[in-house]
C-alpha cells in the first residue's frame, strides 16, 4: 500500500467522499501499520477509536445489586434450587412442543443435566438478573445439559410458580474461558429479561417467533 | 428479523450513549425503543426500513431526555468533562489519545454526532442515514464532512499544543 494511495483516501475521507469499503481500508491500514509519518499519527487513534466504539455492548444492568445483599443471594439460591425442580416437572411433559427450538441445538433434551453444582453456580448468576419488581412474581431458573465433551446447553426459564412463562436456550462451547461462558449465559439472561419486559407490556403473547439460540 | 437481534440493540445503545454520555440513561433508552418496537411489531413488516425507524426513535427519545434534563438545568453541571465515560483501553497512552478523539466528537453538534456514529462507527450508507434523520443524502454528506473536519481540527490542534509544550520544556 503506497503513501499516495492512503493520502488520497484520507483527502476523500475528510471531504465525505469515501465509500464504506474505502473507509474499511483506512481503518485496516491504520490498525496494522505501526510506523507512520508524523502527520498521520493522529489519524491512527481516530480510526482506532471508531473500531473500539463499535464493540460497546448494552451492559448487563443489575451487576451491582448482587454485592449489596448477600443474604438475598443465598435466599434466592435456595428458592432457585426449588424452582429448578418445579420447572423440570413442567419441562418434561412439554418437551415436544415448547422446546422445539432447543431441539435443533440439542437432540437429547429429554435428559437435562440437573447436577447440583451447576444449578447452584447458575443460581448465583441468576440473582444478578432479577429486578426487584419482578422478584415477587417471576422466578428465573436454569438447567444445563451437556451434549458432548465440547458443548453444553443452558436453558434459562422464568416461572410464576405455576406456569413456565418463557424460556431461552444457549449453546455453550466448553472450550470457552469461564468469562466467555459467563457472557454467553448473561446473554441468555438478557434475552430473558426482555421477555419479562414483553410480558409486562403484552401479557400472554406468543414468544416462539423470538426464541432462538445464541452462537 | 435483524432488529430483534441483540447486536441491533447494542447499536441503538451506542447511539444513545453517544448523545447522552450516560450508560444508564442510554440503556434505558435502548430498552424503551425495543419495547415500543415490540408493541408495534405488527406494523413493522409494512415499514420499508424498520432499522431506520428504530434509529429515528432512539434519536428522538434521546432528544427528549436531553431536553428535560436541560429544563431541569442539571445536565450543564453534570456534564463535567472528567466524568464523561471514555473508551476503555489498557494502554495508558493510547487510552489518552482515544479519549481525546472521544472529546473531539463530544464537542460536535448533536446532528454531527449522530452522523459520525452511524457512519464511522456503525457503517451505514449515507442514503440510509439520510432516511433516519429525514435529510437529503447531500445534506447528510455536508454534515458528515463538517463533523470529520471538526474532529480533525481538534485533534491536530491538540497535537500542536502538545508539541509546543514539549519544545518549551526542552528549550
Amino acid at each position: 500500500m503506497n503513501k499516495k494511495h492512503i493520502q488520497d483516501l484520507l483527502d476523500k475521507y475528510f471531504e465525505g467522499e469515501t465509500s464504506l469499503e474505502e473507509e474499511q481500508e483506512l481503518k485496516r491500514f491504520f490498525q496494522k501499520t505501526e510506523i507512520l509519518p508524523e502527520e498521520w499519527k493522529a489519524y491512527k487513534h481516530l480510526f482506532a477509536y471508531f473500531v473500539t466504539e463499535g464493540t460497546i455492548t448494552l451492559p448487563v444492568k443489575d451487576g451491582i445489586q448482587k454485592k449489596k445483599n448477600t443474604f438475598w443471594v443465598i435466599a434466592t439460591g435456595f428458592s432457585l434450587a426449588a424452582s429448578v425442580l418445579i420447572l423440570l416437572t413442567l419441562f418434561i411433559p412439554t418437551t415436544n412442543t415448547k422446546l422445539e427450538h432447543f431441539a435443533t441445538v440439542s437432540p437429547h433434551l429429554d435428559s437435562f443435566y440437573t447436577g447440583k453444582v451447576q444449578a447452584k453456580s447458575l443460581a448465583m448468576t441468576n440473582t444478578i438478573r432479577s429486578t426487584p419488581e419482578k422478584e415477587s412474581k417471576l422466578k428465573h431458573s436454569f438447567s444445563r445439559k451437556i451434549i458432548s465433551d465440547d458443548t453444553s446447553t443452558i436453558l434459562a426459564g422464568a416461572t410464576d410458580g405455576k406456569n413456565q412463562k418463557t424460556s431461552i436456550g444457549v449453546t455453550i462451547d466448553e472450550a470457552l474461558t469461564p468469562l466467555e461462558k459467563m457472557n454467553a449465559i448473561n446473554n441468555a439472561l438478557d434475552k430473558l429479561k426482555y421477555f419479562d419486559l414483553m410480558d409486562k407490556y403484552l401479557p400472554g403473547h406468543d414468544l416462539s417467533s423470538l426464541m432462538r439460540t445464541d452462537k | 428479523m435483524e432488529i430483534w437481534h441483540k447486536s441491533f440493540r447494542d447499536k441503538l445503545y451506542r447511539l444513545a450513549l453517544r448523545l447522552l454520555n450516560s450508560s444508564e440513561e442510554a440503556a434505558d433508552v435502548a430498552q424503551e425503543v425495543w419495547a415500543r418496537l415490540w408493541q408495534k411489531r405488527a406494523e413493522i413488516p409494512k415499514l420499508d426500513n424498520a432499522e431506520s425507524f428504530a434509529f429515528t426513535m432512539t434519536r428522538n427519545l434521546c432528544f427528549d431526555v436531553l431536553k428535560s434534563a436541560r429544563m431541569k438545568n442539571e445536565r450543564l453541571d453534570t456534564m463535567n468533562v472528567s466524568t464523561i465515560a471514555g473508551p476503555q483501553i489498557d494502554s495508558m497512552e493510547s487510552n489518552e489519545k482515544l479519549a481525546l478523539v472521544h472529546q473531539a466528537i463530544n464537542k460536535l453538534s448533536e446532528q454531527q454526532k449522530i452522523v459520525i456514529q452511524l457512519r464511522d462507527i456503525e457503517g451505514y450508507e449515507l442514503s440510509e442515514i439520510a432516511q433516519m434523520l429525514d435529510l437529503t443524502p447531500n445534506n447528510t454528506k455536508v454534515i458528515l464532512c463538517r463533523a470529520r473536519q471538526n474532529v480533525r481540527q481538534t485533534i491536530i490542534n491538540f497535537e500542536l499544543h502538545e508539541q509546543e509544550t514539549y519544545s518549551g520544556l526542552t528549550r
